[in-house]
Protein backbone atom coordinates (compact mmCIF):
# COMPACT_ATOMS: atom_id res chain seq x y z
CA UNK A 1 0.00 0.00 0.00
CA UNK A 2 1.31 3.43 -1.06
CA UNK A 3 2.00 5.54 1.83
CA UNK A 4 0.49 9.29 2.30
CA UNK A 5 4.15 10.73 1.82
CA UNK A 6 4.36 8.66 -1.27
CA UNK A 7 0.98 9.83 -2.51
CA UNK A 8 1.89 13.18 -1.76
CA UNK A 9 5.03 12.63 -3.61
CA UNK A 10 4.06 11.41 -6.88
CA UNK A 11 0.35 13.78 -7.34
CA UNK A 12 1.83 17.16 -5.66
CA UNK A 13 5.86 16.36 -6.69
CA UNK A 14 6.98 17.11 -2.96
CA UNK A 15 9.52 14.66 -1.60
CA UNK A 16 8.93 13.08 1.88
CA UNK A 17 10.50 15.76 4.15
CA UNK A 18 10.60 17.08 8.41
CA UNK A 19 7.59 19.30 9.02
CA UNK A 20 6.06 18.55 5.56
CA UNK A 21 2.42 18.76 7.04
CA UNK A 22 2.97 22.64 7.50
CA UNK A 23 2.91 22.79 3.31
CA UNK A 24 0.02 24.70 1.60
CA UNK A 25 -0.83 25.31 -1.90
CA UNK A 26 1.74 28.35 -1.25
CA UNK A 27 4.43 26.02 -0.96
CA UNK A 28 3.62 23.76 -3.30
CA UNK A 29 3.85 24.65 -6.82
CA UNK A 30 2.17 21.90 -7.99
CA UNK A 31 -0.69 22.32 -5.80
CA UNK A 32 -3.80 23.51 -8.19
CA UNK A 33 -7.04 22.81 -8.17
CA UNK A 34 -6.89 19.46 -10.69
CA UNK A 35 -3.98 18.41 -9.26
CA UNK A 36 -5.56 18.65 -5.88
CA UNK A 37 -8.33 17.26 -7.00
CA UNK A 38 -6.11 13.82 -8.73
CA UNK A 39 -4.60 13.67 -5.16
CA UNK A 40 -7.63 13.58 -2.79
CA UNK A 41 -9.26 11.04 -5.28
CA UNK A 42 -5.78 8.65 -5.03
CA UNK A 43 -6.05 8.87 -0.83
CA UNK A 44 -9.79 8.16 -1.26
CA UNK A 45 -8.48 4.87 -3.85
CA UNK A 46 -5.72 4.02 -1.53
CA UNK A 47 -7.49 4.13 1.91
CA UNK A 48 -10.62 3.07 0.47
CA UNK A 49 -12.55 6.44 1.97
CA UNK A 50 -14.68 9.33 0.82
CA UNK A 51 -14.42 12.78 1.61
CA UNK A 52 -16.93 14.91 2.08
CA UNK A 53 -17.14 18.64 0.33
CA UNK A 54 -16.05 20.56 3.81
CA UNK A 55 -13.28 18.24 4.70
CA UNK A 56 -11.47 18.46 0.77
CA UNK A 57 -12.51 22.54 0.82
CA UNK A 58 -11.29 22.79 4.60
CA UNK A 59 -8.25 21.63 4.40
CA UNK A 60 -5.87 24.23 3.96
CA UNK A 61 -2.22 22.07 4.13
CA UNK A 62 -1.17 18.84 4.16
CA UNK A 63 -1.46 18.50 7.54
CA UNK A 64 -5.00 18.86 7.33
CA UNK A 65 -5.70 16.25 4.59
CA UNK A 66 -3.62 13.70 7.05
CA UNK A 67 -6.28 14.82 9.66
CA UNK A 68 -8.84 13.96 7.56
CA UNK A 69 -7.80 10.91 6.95
CA UNK A 70 -6.87 10.14 10.55
CA UNK A 71 -10.34 10.98 11.47
CA UNK A 72 -11.84 8.14 9.36
CA UNK A 73 -9.44 5.66 11.57
CA UNK A 74 -6.46 5.53 8.86
CA UNK A 75 -3.38 5.79 10.63
CA UNK A 76 -1.53 8.01 8.68
CA UNK B 1 -28.47 9.24 -31.61
CA UNK B 2 -26.13 9.94 -34.12
CA UNK B 3 -22.47 9.07 -34.60
CA UNK B 4 -21.60 11.82 -33.39
CA UNK B 5 -23.89 12.34 -30.79
CA UNK B 6 -22.29 11.66 -27.10
CA UNK B 7 -24.12 10.13 -24.81
CA UNK B 8 -24.82 11.54 -21.38
CA UNK B 9 -23.91 9.97 -18.40
CA UNK B 10 -24.06 11.29 -14.81
CA UNK B 11 -22.09 10.27 -12.05
CA UNK B 12 -24.24 8.05 -10.06
CA UNK B 13 -24.74 6.11 -13.31
CA UNK B 14 -21.57 5.05 -13.39
CA UNK B 15 -20.20 2.12 -11.41
CA UNK B 16 -16.82 1.00 -10.74
CA UNK B 17 -16.06 -2.13 -12.95
CA UNK B 18 -18.12 -0.79 -15.59
CA UNK B 19 -16.56 -1.37 -19.03
CA UNK B 20 -16.90 0.42 -22.19
CA UNK B 21 -15.57 -1.37 -25.37
CA UNK B 22 -15.07 0.51 -28.81
CA UNK B 23 -13.63 -1.18 -32.43
CA UNK B 24 -11.33 0.44 -34.74
CA UNK B 25 -9.99 -0.21 -37.77
CA UNK B 26 -6.52 1.79 -38.62
CA UNK B 27 -6.20 3.12 -42.19
CA UNK B 28 -3.82 4.77 -43.70
CA UNK B 29 -6.16 7.91 -44.10
CA UNK B 30 -6.67 7.71 -40.21
CA UNK B 31 -2.48 8.05 -40.06
CA UNK B 32 -2.50 10.68 -42.52
CA UNK B 33 -5.35 12.51 -40.94
CA UNK B 34 -3.46 12.75 -37.83
CA UNK B 35 -0.06 13.77 -39.22
CA UNK B 36 -1.90 16.73 -40.91
CA UNK B 37 -3.52 17.40 -37.52
CA UNK B 38 -0.52 17.32 -35.23
CA UNK B 39 2.21 18.39 -37.36
CA UNK B 40 4.17 15.03 -36.93
CA UNK B 41 5.02 13.89 -40.25
CA UNK B 42 7.87 12.04 -38.70
CA UNK B 43 8.88 10.04 -41.45
CA UNK B 44 8.51 6.57 -39.77
CA UNK B 45 4.65 7.70 -39.92
CA UNK B 46 4.07 8.29 -42.93
CA UNK B 47 7.00 7.76 -45.57
CA UNK B 48 6.72 3.96 -46.45
CA UNK B 49 10.26 3.58 -48.67
CA UNK B 50 12.00 5.14 -44.86
CA UNK B 51 9.77 2.78 -42.69
CA UNK B 52 10.71 -0.19 -45.42
CA UNK B 53 14.08 0.32 -44.02
CA UNK B 54 13.07 0.16 -40.37
CA UNK B 55 12.63 -2.67 -38.10
CA UNK B 56 9.18 -2.17 -38.69
CA UNK B 57 8.87 -2.87 -42.55
CA UNK B 58 5.84 -0.30 -42.83
CA UNK B 59 4.69 2.97 -41.35
CA UNK B 60 3.68 2.79 -37.96
CA UNK B 61 0.57 4.71 -36.66
CA UNK B 62 1.10 7.79 -34.03
CA UNK B 63 1.22 6.18 -30.35
CA UNK B 64 -1.69 9.57 -30.17
CA UNK B 65 -3.62 8.17 -33.16
CA UNK B 66 -4.02 5.41 -30.05
CA UNK B 67 -4.50 8.48 -27.75
CA UNK B 68 -7.08 10.35 -29.39
CA UNK B 69 -9.43 7.11 -29.86
CA UNK B 70 -8.86 7.12 -26.20
CA UNK B 71 -10.42 10.65 -26.32
CA UNK B 72 -13.14 9.23 -28.63
CA UNK B 73 -13.99 6.51 -26.17
CA UNK B 74 -14.35 9.11 -22.83
CA UNK B 75 -15.49 12.06 -24.72
CA UNK B 76 -18.42 10.01 -26.41
CA UNK B 77 -18.91 7.05 -23.96
CA UNK B 78 -17.46 7.10 -20.86
CA UNK B 79 -18.75 9.21 -19.59
CA UNK B 80 -19.55 11.07 -22.69
CA UNK B 81 -21.09 14.51 -23.18
CA UNK B 82 -19.85 15.66 -19.17
CA UNK B 83 -16.29 14.54 -19.72
CA UNK B 84 -13.43 16.84 -18.96
CA UNK B 85 -10.07 14.61 -19.73
CA UNK B 86 -8.03 16.33 -16.72
CA UNK B 87 -4.81 13.35 -17.46
CA UNK B 88 -4.02 10.28 -19.86
CA UNK B 89 -1.07 8.67 -19.86
CA UNK B 90 -0.20 5.84 -22.03
CA UNK B 91 2.24 3.09 -22.37
CA UNK B 92 2.81 1.76 -26.42
CA UNK B 93 3.94 -1.39 -26.21
CA UNK B 94 3.70 -2.85 -29.86
CA UNK B 95 3.41 -0.93 -32.88
CA UNK B 96 0.07 -0.48 -34.69
CA UNK B 97 -0.29 -0.56 -38.42
CA UNK B 98 -2.69 0.42 -41.04
CA UNK B 99 -5.05 -2.04 -41.33
CA UNK B 100 -4.98 -3.32 -38.01
CA UNK B 101 -8.28 -3.93 -36.29
CA UNK B 102 -8.14 -2.50 -32.45
CA UNK B 103 -9.97 -2.49 -29.48
CA UNK B 104 -10.13 0.03 -26.91
CA UNK B 105 -11.35 -0.68 -23.63
CA UNK B 106 -11.96 1.14 -20.62
CA UNK B 107 -12.46 0.32 -17.25
CA UNK B 108 -14.01 2.10 -14.43
CA UNK B 109 -11.21 1.79 -11.39
CA UNK B 110 -12.33 4.25 -9.19
CA UNK B 111 -15.46 6.96 -8.71
CA UNK B 112 -14.39 9.37 -6.37
CA UNK B 113 -17.80 11.75 -5.42
CA UNK B 114 -16.69 14.47 -4.18
CA UNK B 115 -14.19 15.57 -6.67
CA UNK B 116 -16.43 14.46 -9.40
CA UNK B 117 -13.39 12.04 -10.72
CA UNK B 118 -13.19 8.92 -12.30
CA UNK B 119 -10.43 6.91 -12.85
CA UNK B 120 -10.01 4.60 -16.15
CA UNK B 121 -8.14 1.93 -16.54
CA UNK B 122 -6.95 1.23 -20.52
CA UNK B 123 -6.11 -2.15 -22.36
CA UNK B 124 -5.88 -1.23 -26.17
CA UNK B 125 -5.67 -4.56 -27.91
CA UNK B 126 -5.06 -6.12 -31.49
CA UNK B 127 -6.84 -9.75 -31.70
CA UNK B 128 -4.82 -11.41 -28.26
CA UNK B 129 -1.71 -8.80 -28.25
CA UNK B 130 -1.40 -5.86 -25.83
CA UNK B 131 -0.49 -3.17 -27.83
CA UNK B 132 -0.58 -0.23 -25.58
CA UNK B 133 -2.13 0.51 -21.83
CA UNK B 134 -2.58 3.56 -19.41
CA UNK B 135 -5.00 5.18 -17.51
CA UNK B 136 -7.20 8.52 -17.95
CA UNK B 137 -9.08 10.51 -15.46
CA UNK B 138 -11.65 12.41 -16.32
CA UNK B 139 -14.13 14.55 -14.63
CA UNK B 140 -18.00 13.96 -14.84
CA UNK B 141 -19.14 17.92 -15.09
CA UNK B 142 -22.42 18.53 -13.95
CA UNK B 143 -25.30 18.74 -15.94
CA UNK B 144 -25.56 21.99 -18.15
CA UNK B 145 -28.77 23.29 -19.33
Amino acid sequence: MKTFEHIVEEMLHIPPQEGMDALTPKDIPDWDSMNYLLFIAELEKEYGVSFTMDEVLSAQSLGDVRKALQAKGKAV
Amino acid sequence: MSAHQAVDRSLSSISVGEVCVREHMITAEMIQTFAELSGDHNPLHVDETYSAKTNFGKPVAHGMLLGALVSELVGMHLPGVRCLLIKESLEFKLPVFAGDAIRVEGKVMHKSEVTRLLEIAITITRGSEVVATGTVHTKVLERHG
